[in-house]
């Protein structure tokens, strides 16, 4: 056996480099957070195994004719796979319990301060206009809003903002609470607020979908896409006549898209691209961009505290971005924890429905904004 | 201080348009509520001085049962079609009225199936 011979033999190992070894350990991070602490497994399993499959030397998976490169390319490349993921989310979402009090609509938009005032961090930081843009979308809570307008704006940070959304959108139970218990006293968290249910005919929760696309689209046209398919998914849900494409959308397409995404995010998280100073700052400025997001919510609901008199629990605040339902149940959980009596959970839930179209709404914005620019 | 003055225009515009975008989405829906409240709370049309009459022929078929009203019956008769259709959602396969893997009227066989599968089990 010659040199060449072993050398071809051992090329795998003498073509691991440090950046590649790194980043296989983060690969196994995220796959243990994801099967251990059950962080966003759904998401955070697919993308650590991409970025492992990615990063293995000489791996044959990216490149020219990869299987994660292709996936990419039909998918992440042209913003496909986060728009069919809205239109599983639409046909999971229930939208009555913001139907049944439209008011809430103003929290959704309150939780969506957090991406400006990131965007304004990430400007101070050195980033680009496009990349602070993007940064900023973190904010937003939701995944494929963040990766849609990310891909947009500054595709070479696709890959760490979408991993900082995904991983902090899992820990919203443990970034929330102390905020929300900092910014509120025991009295304010302990207020009760009688629920009435409202019967919504199903003629109101056929036009809400139509309604919010045509009004949404006309408006601010960059978000039409993102609207047009979350609505989409909803109309299938509340017609109730496709019950069938309804269980795909939220099941098999759904599923199989999540599965493609996560690979495909995960492969372009390479070492030599991925490990630098500005993935760690857009890590941190992820979490700051909840954690604004949490705090203007609160204060927000504090502002509408005042206006009703005192009758308004500001804790439902804080529900108003977009991590549906996550958010709702932590302050439905914050709300008990002061008073066991007390069931914040519808009112949480319409603030949360809201959140979910205003983040639509605030990247649709952006990109209006940034394409004016 | 180009980029500040910037990020800040940005701020005041985004979040303006997305507060004003949703003001009229908040508005339109309350619009919708109240309308709907409106027909539901519409008062029924008054009886034609016809139907008043007693001699008058009816199109239905007019049940008497003993001791019971027709508001009695009616009742008992539409807890019993629900009741079926109930039984008709949770039958065999070759009886139910809705397709597999229904997510709103699952069988009863797969609603277990469903709840085991989602409830982590025992570690040893």
């Amino acid at each position: 056996m010659n040199s060449e011979t072993l050398s071809q033999l051992l090329q795998g190992l003498t073509s691991l480099t440090w950046q590649s070894a790194v980043m296989l350990a983060v690969g196994l991070l995220l796959i243990w957070l994801a099967i251990k602490k059950e962080y966003e497994p759904l998401l955070l399993l697919p993308i650590g195994a991409g970025a492992i499959l990615a990063n293995l030397p000489l791996s044959p998976m990216v490149g020219e004719h990869g299987m994660l490169t292709l996936l990419y390319d039909m998918g992440v490349g042209n913003e496909l796979f986060p728009l069919l993921i809205f239109v599983g989310i639409g046909a999971m979402t229930d939208f009555g319990p913001l139907l049944e009090n439209p008011k809430m609509v103003l929290l959704g938009a309150a939780g969506q301060f957090g991406i400006f005032l990131t965007l304004l961090l990430a400007l101070g930081l050195g980033f680009s206009r496009e990349q602070s843009a993007s940064i900023g979308i973190i904010g937003a809570i939701d995944g494929p809003t963040s990766i849609y307008v990310a891909n947009q704006l500054a595709p070479e940070l696709l890959a760490p903002i979408t991993v900082a959304a995904y991983s902090y959108m899992s820990l919203v139970p443990i970034i929330m609470p102390p905020i929300m218990r900092l910014m509120t006293t025991a009295k304010e968290r302990s207020i009760v607020m009688p629920y009435t249910s409202r019967e919504i005919s199903q003629r109101t929760r056929i036009l809400f979908p139509i309604i919010v696309t045509v009004v949404v689209g006309v408006l601010v046209p960059f978000a039409t896409p993102l609207i047009g398919m979350l609505m989409l998914g909803n109309l299938m849900r509340e017609s109730k006549v496709v019950e069938r494409l309804v269980g795909a959308s939220s099941n098999e397409l759904a599923n199989v898209v999540t599965l493609f995404l996560g690979l495909a995010i995960g492969s372009t998280m390479v070492g030599t691209s991925f490990l630098n100073v500005a993935t760690l700052m857009i890590l941190v400025l992820g979490l700051v961009a909840f954690c604004l997001d949490t705090v203007m919510g609160v204060a927000f609901g504090k502002l509408m505290n005042v206006f009703s008199r005192g009758r308004f629990n500001p804790l439902i605040g804080a529900a108003g971005i977009s991590a549906f339902p996550m958010a709702a149940r932590v302050v439905q959980r914050e709300g008990q924890r002061e008073n066991p009596d007390n069931f914040l959970l519808m009112h949480a839930m319409g603030a949360n429905a809201a959140g979910q179209v205003a983040s639509v709404v605030a990247g649709g914005v952006l990109l209006a904004l940034m394409g004016a620019a | 201080m180009d980029d500040l003055l910037w990020g800040l225009t940005m701020m005041g515009l985004g979040m303006g348009s997305v507060f004003a975008l949703l003001l009229v989405l908040m508005g339109l829906l309350i619009l919708i509520g109240r309308l709907d409240t409106r027909r539901s709370l519409a008062p029924e049309p008054a009886p034609s001085p016809q139907a008043e009459e007693p001699d008058a022929p009816t199109a239905g078929v007019r049940i008497l049962a003993d001791g019971l009203t027709e508001d009695q019956v009616a009742a008992i008769a539409v807890a019993v079609v629900t009741h079926a259709a109930q039984r008709r959602r949770q039958a065999a396969p070759e009886t139910r009225a809705f397709a597999p893997g229904s997510q709103l009227f699952a069988n009863r066989w797969v609603s277990v199936g469903r709840s085991r599968r989602n409830t982590p089990r025992p570690r040893r």
